[in-house]
């Protein structure tokens, strides 16, 4: 499983049981179930593994789509604290339509 | 933008890493001819490094049409494997998987405190060659650095994508064309202009003005009359009093002037044997 396309909150729906990577602004982490606003600004709960350290504003997770505003994670990366979302959201766009060819 | 920058980002790299970037092709294949796009550094997606095609007779790597020579990736090291000289990692960027091989100097400091950052999970930009052994491609990386400004990200998708739009289509018309054309290098240009801007040969400046339907009317009046196949034939083109005669009726003196002076000034039309004689750059 080597693809896994970068989507936002309107995406996610297409990519149910795929794999996907999601960068989202960190809301709140409660238990295991961590809340991150999207760059279209919805709202997803990641499933998050065990003992995994969520240390910045906002974080890229990689994992399993089960619902249209849930992810299994597999694996995230913290993205830092100075990310431009908008910008990252047309990516998103571009890269799951005009320029699908060159992504996934 | 693509060429100038492209290039001087893959200068710096060799200037800072003290890499000969000849050295990773032998063996595997005969030098081939140099030319400009040898020297050329892509923006890629690994999808993209997948999908390109073998030239037969150059046993070269195209993707766009263009022969690949350097490339640069962004994405996360999913596998990091230490061998005695080299490091083999797997670099996942989303669209696909490729291996990264980095060789190191055992005694170098410095190649310790790189391979050290160069841990799994980390986000990576990769420079290097594209190495086809057997069907097997890999990256023979000359440098690699961990992302700290994650926007990086963003950034190598949207190059990735201007890269290719750029050597699939052509610089952009319209009334933004001009200020692309300075950008455009001569070694970057595609072999099908996608754009349909005019017969083949056609100048790209022919391609900005023709296209250029922004003008107000009486600056398409005043190029119409520049246009017309007499005054193209002519070498010493159409003078303003001779523009303003055929306009006259439609358009004052003082306007016709005044908007020949502004085409001019534009770039839209220049003078040939003194300042009031002009002809068209549309051909």
């Amino acid at each position: 499983m080597d693809i896994a396309p970068r989507v936002n909150f309107e995406l996610l729906q297409r990519y149910i049981e795929r794999r996907v990577r999601l960068v989202g602004q960190l809301e709140n982490l409660q238990g295991n179930v961590l809340k991150l606003k999207t760059s279209d600004n919805g709202t997803v709960n990641v499933l998050i593994k065990p003992g995994a350290g969520f240390d910045s504003p906002f974080i890229e997770v990689e994992g399993i789509v089960e619902s249209p505003n849930t992810i299994r994670e597999l694996d995230h990366t913290n993205f830092g604290s100075s990310f431009d979302m908008s910008l990252y959201n047309e990516v998103c766009r571009l890269s799951n339509n005009e320029f699908q060819a060159l992504f996934s | 933008m693509f060429g100038g920058g492209g290039y001087d980002a893959g200068a710096s790299q060799f200037a800072g890493g003290g890499f000969m970037p000849t050295q990773a092709d032998q063996g595997t294949s005969p030098a081939p001819k140099k030319t400009s796009s040898d020297q050329t550094l892509r923006a890629l997606t690994i999808k993209q490094i997948i999908d390109g095609t073998q030239n037969p007779d150059e046993s070269q790597w195209t993707i766009d049409g263009q022969e690949l020579s350097n490339v640069t990736l962004v994405g996360k090291l999913t596998s990091v494997q230490e061998q005695s000289a080299c490091v083999v990692y797997q670099l996942n960027d989303g669209t696909g998987s490729m291996e990264i091989k980095n060789w190191i100097d055992t005694d170098s400091d410095y190649d310790a405190a790189k391979k050290a950052e160069l841990r799994l999970g980390v986000y990576v930009r990769v420079h290097g060659h594209l190495r086809v052994f057997d069907g097997q491609k890999s990256i023979v990386a000359f440098n690699m650095r961990p992302i700290t400004d994650f926007n990086e990200v963003t950034y190598h998708a949207l190059q990735s994508i201007f890269q290719h739009l750029h050597l699939t289509k052509g610089t952009r018309t319209g009334p933004m064309g001009g200020s692309n054309l300075a950008a455009r290098p001569a070694g970057a240009m595609p072999q099908s202009n996608g754009m349909g801007g005019g017969p083949a040969g056609a100048s790209y400046p022919a391609a900005t003005v023709k296209t250029d339907g922004n003008r107000p009317p009486i600056q398409q009046d005043i190029l119409a009359v520049f246009n017309t196949s007499n005054a193209q034939a002519s070498d010493v083109g159409t003078s303003t009093d001779q523009v303003v005669g055929q306009l006259a009726g439609k358009h004052s003196e003082r306007d016709v002037r005044q908007a020949v002076s502004f085409l001019a000034d534009d770039g839209a039309i220049y003078s040939t044997i003194d300042d009031v004689h002009f002809k068209s750059c549309e051909y």
